[in-house]
């Protein structure tokens, strides 16, 4: 008997800095994961933890005005019970760990807040896990997220 | 992303559809923003919107704030539940009021 595999499906993809071009290797991903059983909802969920990843990358990780270019790799496993995601970026940019960022305070007064951090603080939240390493003189960071099959009612609030 | 505006009991409601994110920033700020710096009172019905990156929350903060700023007003209504979570891990939904309908944000509004 042929034992069944679970389906691993990638797409890597090398990206520049342009905001046109980001937006494409967003579509692309959410797509991807559509095409790989994820629900809508999913599928956008983890759009938006790459948006904050990969604009990161491509605003912050060299000095302004200079072209660069970065690879994201995505891995999108179909398993009985749901879709497992991984998303990995490298850079060469300036080293820059994720994980090592202070949470900004989300409990403070409307005049206090401030929006730097937020985006990092969505791919904690929004992710299982976070891996980021510097190797060979490059950024490079992993997030994971599995996406259960919808039972009924698994979305209710808390 | 597409905003539209509407006069509804004396208060503006910007219908937004799409998403708000890095890419339609820009342009949600300025159709976002232009009201409250007048201290205009107004609502956002977010029943049309799917996506909110951190983008899109800082043009709600800037919003929020301007109004604060100018004597105006902002109510959100309608927020699908991916942006209610969003909302809910920024901490955003304890600085900007949120209203289920379209009435209560009206009446939030006090208008």
């Amino acid at each position: 008997m042929p034992r069944s595999a679970p389906e691993v499906t990638a797409l890597r993809l090398l990206c520049s800095r342009d905001p046109v071009e980001l937006e494409r290797a967003l579509d692309a991903i959410e797509a991807h994961l559509r095409e790989a059983g994820a629900a809508t909802d999913n599928a956008m969920q983890f759009r938006l933890v790459a948006e904050e990843i990969v604009t990161n990358i491509a605003r912050c990780a060299w000095p302004e005005g200079e072209t660069h270019r970065f690879t994201v790799e995505l891995a999108a496993e179909a398993r009985p019970e749901g879709v497992h995601v991984r998303m990995t970026t490298v850079d060469d940019g300036v080293p820059f760990d994720p994980t090592a960022q202070a949470a900004p305070d989300t409990t403070a007064a409307l005049e206090d807040r401030q929006v730097g951090g937020l985006g990092m603080l969505l791919v904690r939240e929004m992710t299982d896990g976070q891996h980021y390493a510097r190797e060979d003189g490059r950024n490079r960071f992993s997030v994971v997220r599995f996406f259960p099959h919808a039972a009924t009612d698994d979305r209710g609030g808390d | 992303m597409n905003v539209t505006t509407e006069t509804k009991d004396g208060a503006l409601i910007h219908r937004i559809s799409g998403r708000i994110d890095t890419a339609t920033s820009k342009a949600a700020e300025s159709a976002l923003t232009a009201e409250v710096k007048q201290g205009k009172r107004v609502a956002f019905d977010m029943s049309q919107v799917a996506y909110v990156s951190s983008a899109g929350l800082r043009v709600v903060l800037l919003a929020a704030k301007l109004a604060k700023a100018n004597a105006g007003a902002v109510v959100l209504f309608g927020l699908q539940p991916t942006v209610r979570e969003v909302f809910a891990i920024s901490g955003f939904d304890r600085v900007v009021s949120i209203q289920e309908s379209e009435a209560a944000a009206l009446a939030a509004l006090g208008t």
